[in-house]
């Protein structure tokens, strides 16, 4: 079974709205979206705010979709996500070529905290 | 081009398709730029892109179109590169990170920079576009001939709205296909 956070990416897609066209669009802040669909936040409690999203999402009010929507973020009603990804998944993530605006290495005193925006992103 | 955009319509959406195509995940990251001065950077498992919160929501997207396009670089590019880099945990990608030489790290940022310009910037739209503004410079009765490197940075801004590029993409691409001066 797809979570909601999945679900919402592909009605997101379905919709051909781009994370920064959706966001912008509609106001919402794209890390907690970003945080949403990756379902490292839980799905909301209001049925205004979730109804808001359905909108914004092109979900028809009584299809298949709009009952799917909602029944998927009833089912996580309770889910306590995890806020942090752990170190497994943190490897992962891990980036091999980056570099500074200026052309540089990052400090390697530096790439902790780097380690740390990732495991919150 | 023709594995990601064969409609070859402007501006490339590069969005789109890292997005619903490669199924790849951008995560915006508070901070980024200010703290570490990075745009943006692709995970080991190039699942996800972070980019930086700032340029996500900037009013123009041109900077966060060329930034994801040089992530796809990478992507595309060097795949088997990163793929050598093993390390299995937080530690040990700091010491793999210090050993990387730092002449083929540079190498392969020209080749994803390029990368992108070639993505946004298609050679033969470029000439499209080019055309359209040279024709205009000669019905004004422009000196293109004496004065080619005046009219640049005009010809750059007005070419720059149609790929949804900055006026410096364009400026690198016309020298870099030798379309400048016509």
């Amino acid at each position: 079974m797809r979570t909601f956070g999945e679900f919402f990416r592909s009605m997101r897609a379905k919709a051909g709205l781009s994370l920064r066209e959706f966001c912008l669009t509609n106001g919402f802040d794209p890390g907690n979206m970003s945080r949403l669909e990756r379902g490292l936040m839980p799905a909301p409690e209001s049925r205004a705010k979730l109804e808001q999203y359905a909108a914004a999402l092109k979900i028809k009010n009584g299809s298949d979709a709009w009952y799917e929507f909602f029944d998927l973020a009833a089912a996580e009603r309770g889910r306590i996500p995890e806020d942090m990804l752990n170190d497994e998944a943190i490897v992962e993530q891990l980036p091999v070529l980056f570099r500074t605006l200026r052309g540089q290495r990052v400090d390697p005193k530096s790439l902790d905290d780097l380690v740390e925006r990732i495991r919150k992103a | 081009m023709d594995k990601y955009h064969p409609e070859r319509t402007l501006p490339v959406p590069v969005e789109e398709i890292l997005e619903f195509q490669c199924g790849i995940t951008i995560i915006p990251m508070p901070g980024l730029k200010q703290v570490h001065e990075i745009d943006a950077f692709t995970g080991k498992g190039q699942s996800s892109i972070f980019i930086d919160q700032g340029v996500f929501e900037q009013k123009s997207p041109f900077r966060y179109r060329f930034s994801l396009a040089h992530e796809l670089g990478h992507i595309e590019l060097h795949r088997e590169v990163q793929a050598q880099i093993e390390f299995s945990t937080v530690d040990e990608w700091k010491t793999a990170l210090r050993k990387f030489p730092e002449h083929q790290r540079s190498t392969l940022e020209f080749q994803a920079y390029d990368f992108a310009g070639l993505l946004l910037v298609p050679r033969e739209a470029l000439k499209a576009e080019l055309e359209q503004y040279i024709k205009i410079l000669n019905r004004a009765k422009f000196d293109l001939k004496n004065a080619a490197y005046t009219a640049k940075p005009y010809v750059c801004t007005k070419i720059s709205k149609s790929f949804a590029v900055s006026d410096q993409v364009i400026d690198r691409r016309l020298d870099k296909e030798k379309l400048w001066p016509p």
